[in-house]
């Protein structure tokens, strides 16, 4: 569904509130309706004591009194009241007037009269109470229990006095026996507590109807306020482009909630600045990479051309153009190479690769160029390690690697080749002497064209592409690449994940924790290789 | 006429010098920044070409060190950026020209050709002393409507004398303008190079160009002083 959030807080907030508030609206007319039965039962209790007053023994008579002169409310033609007075066999004594059948017998005592819903007989909703008593004597003191009546739900009251004999108390002489009980029940509509009612229902509903709306309106402006900063930030984001990428986005009055995501988008837009720079700077870099060979071949031959020349002149122009020639196919495969790998274009051959052999057939090609600077190099392979892995991206890594410290060690100086297998790793490290790099400078190593000049390094051969591709083969084939310079070493430190073949079925888990220190252990060996210490 | 090459890539380097010199400069080349200044400061150079990304030290480094020493050399900065804010940036550091690789060398001769006419001040190719009519472009010299043969350093004694018409120069400022730093030429050279000259400019019906005035140098002027 695609609303908004302001649609989606405003609808559920209201909800909420609104469910709340019919509960307790419907709580609330339950208990005045309860409350309001109980007083209609009272006072309906209350009348059928003050009539059962008038009920009177003479002699073996019952004498009614107010069936002669009834009361208003019993002979009225507009909503009558009835009454019924039985006597303890069943016959009936007296009814109302205006009562045309019967009235339910109920035999509720003269403290607790019984009271329960009745159809009037003229089908009005109504309510009836019943006592069953003894009538008095004539001129006997009337007792008057001023006591609670059983209310609607037969709850007895607290402070009931349950004592059939109350109302005889200093009476001793009377004959109680002798007198017959009498059961008298009154009846009244409950038309106007039901009117009462339904008023309270209507009004409940409408002030509940009314009260919503106001919420619902309120909900909706106070959400629209608070979502303000959000649709600020909004605002922002719809202005970035590529060439806003410097602008940053700020919140006044962010709620907290924001904050961070302000933060992280500003830490983002550092990111998208930094990679869409650095993008631009390849650009150039590329550009500068390729022109200034280019510029190389087209001075060289233009000058060959300038006048008539004898064929060695020619000759040395042409050599020079071959060799720069080569160079920039050489900026351009890697690049290529850098790309592919960039754009996922590359693929992921497994083979078993021994990677000592690996090393040592790599650095033959390096071999002659440090013997002839005199560098020293020292082995510490850990023979054998097999891993799985890719040999041709393998292949390359090492090479730069080698190539790499090659051309930056200083005359005379010193190349450290180590290999070991660790914990599931596979760990190469080469280090070579006469590093003059600060750690702002290192952290540049991997960037693509960086060099430690500004400008090509003297050799003309490395384009600051290298490491940048060994680094990318790194990731691709699982693994990490580090680079550190310390005192004066350059120390470039390759991790991969990879499966170890152990011909020997040995657990390499179990394997001796060797440290680089104790190199007489098994698998290690540690020497000075062929080429090493030739003086120049 | 003096240039001095700054620039790290051997191919441009040597191809630029090569082309500068059949041109009929003096040059000098440095292949990284400290190297650059040092020559630059050292001696006089004419125009000064001026790669942007050396080793040691940046093209633009050396502009501004140069331009705060009031070099008078005239600066053309080479430079493989083509974005217009390091061109911008390159002439406000006080760079005359700048041109951006790969280059038609012709280009760049003719440019510095004319940073070098306006480091003394002329606007026309063709320099004119009296009747002596120097072509700075086809680099050929007429006298009188007769076309007169130079050898390259010939031509570069002369240009170095008629830049400065009227002038009297030294025997050690022609040897350190119009000779390469590293050639070894010593002032009786400079003394038999004159004698050419004149043999070459003068005829005995022509009036006098190249004097000499006696414990200073020589002047190249139209018309003859009294003091001669």
């Amino acid at each position: 569904m695609n609303t908004t959030l302001r649609t989606r807080l405003v609808l559920s907030i209201s909800a909420a509130i609104g469910i709340t508030l019919a509960a307790t609206q419907y709580g609330m007319y339950v208990m005045m309706r309860r409350q309001l039965y109980t007083e209609f039962d009272q006072h309906l209790g209350a009348k059928a004591r003050a009539l059962a007053v008038l009920v009177e023994q003479q002699g073996d008579r019952i004498e009614i009194e107010f069936q002669r002169h009834p009361m208003q409310e019993y002979a009225r033609a507009i909503r009558p009241e009835y009454y019924q007075v039985w006597h303890e066999d069943g016959s009936v004594l007296s009814r109302s007037r205006r009562l045309k059948g019967d009235l339910t017998r109920l035999d509720g005592d003269r403290v607790i009269p019984l009271v329960a819903e009745f159809e009037l007989p003229d089908k009005r909703p109504g309510r009836a109470a019943g006592i069953r008593f003894r009538p008095n004597l004539d001129g006997e003191l009337p007792v008057t229990p001023n006591t609670p009546v059983r209310g609607a739900d037969g709850r007895m009251p607290e402070s009931g006095v349950d004592d059939d004999d109350a109302d005889t108390l200093d009476l001793d002489t009377i004959d109680y026996a002798a007198r017959p009980y009498v059961t008298l029940v009154i009846a009244r509509d409950t038309q106007d507590l039901d009117a009462s009612l339904a008023n309270l229902a209507w009004l409940l509903i409408g002030s509940g109807l009314f009260a919503t709306a106001i919420i619902v309106a309120l909900l909706a402006w106070l959400v629209k306020t608070n979502l303000r900063p959000l649709q600020a930030l909004t605002h922002q984001i719809a202005k970035v482009n590529e060439q806003t990428l410097n602008q940053r986005f700020a919140l006044t009055n962010a709620p907290g909630e924001l904050q961070p995501v302000v933060a992280r988008l500003n830490v983002l837009m550092n990111c998208l600045e930094t990679a869409f720079l650095r993008e631009k700077t390849f650009t150039a870099d590329v550009a500068h990479e390729l022109r200034t060979p280019l510029a190389g071949i087209r001075s060289t031959l233009e000058v060959g051309l300038s006048r008539q020349r004898d064929s060695a002149s020619y000759r040395t122009s042409m050599e020079r153009c071959l060799r720069i020639s080569e160079e920039t196919e050489t900026i351009i495969s890697t690049l290529l190479s850098l790309s592919r790998i960039e754009a996922g274009q590359t693929t992921l051959e497994q083979d078993v690769v021994d990677v000592a052999s690996t090393l040592r057939h790599t650095w033959s090609r390096f071999e002659v160029r440090a013997a002839g600077i005199g560098v020293n190099v020292e082995w510490r392979c850990e023979l054998p390690i097999l891993v799985e892995t890719d040999p041709g991206k393998l292949g390359v890594v090492l090479s730069n690697l080698l190539d790499n410290a090659t051309s930056y060690v200083d005359p005379n100086g010193q190349i450290l080749i180590q290999s070991q297998f660790r914990n599931g790793q596979l760990q190469i490290t080469v280090e070579n002497s006469g590093c003059e790099l600060s750690p702002q400078q290192v952290d540049h190593v991997f960037d693509r064209f960086w060099r430690a000049d500004t400008s090509r390094s003297a050799t003309g051969s490395h384009s600051g592409l290298g490491l940048a591709l060994t680094r990318r083969i790194v990731q691709f084939l699982g693994g990490t690449i580090e680079a550190a310079a310390v005192n004066g070493r350059f120390v470039i430190t390759l991790k991969l994940q990879a499966t170890r073949i152990d011909l020997s079925q040995e657990d390499e888990e179990s394997e001796p924790h060797t440290a680089p220190e104790s190199h007489t252990e098994r698998g290690v060996i540690l020497g000075i290789a062929d080429s090493d210490r030739i003086s120049s | 006429m003096r240039v001095l090459v700054v620039e790290d890539y051997a191919p441009v380097r040597e191809a630029v010098a090569q082309g500068l010199r059949e041109a009929g400069f003096a040059v000098d080349s440095a292949s990284d920044g400290k190297d650059g200044l040092w020559y630059a400061t050292k001696n006089q150079y004419d125009v000064i070409v001026l790669d942007v990304m050396l080793p040691g030290m940046s093209g633009m480094e050396i502009l501004q060190q140069l331009r705060q020493e009031k070099t008078e050399a005239r600066v053309l900065l080479l430079t493989a950026k083509d974005a217009v804010q390091d061109r911008v940036a390159g002439l406000n550091a006080g760079a005359d020209d700048y041109l951006i690789k790969p280059f038609a060398l012709e280009e760049l001769l003719a440019r510095v050709q004319v940073l070098f006419r306006r480091r003394y001040d002329q606007v026309s190719s063709v320099i004119e002393v009296g009747d002596l009519k120097i072509d700075t472009v086809t680099q050929t010299v007429r006298r009188a409507d007769t076309a007169i043969e130079l050898t390259k350093r010939e031509y570069s004694l002369l240009i170095f004398l008629a830049v400065r018409t009227g002038q009297v120069v030294s025997r050690s400022d022609i040897w350190e303008n119009v000779y390469e730093f590293e050639s070894d030429a010593h002032s009786n050279v400079i003394d038999v190079y004159i004698r050419y000259l004149r043999q070459k400019l003068e005829r005995p019906d022509w009036p006098r160009l190249i004097h000499t005035r006696r414990g200073f140098g020589y002047v190249l002027e139209s018309h003859e002083r009294a003091s001669e």
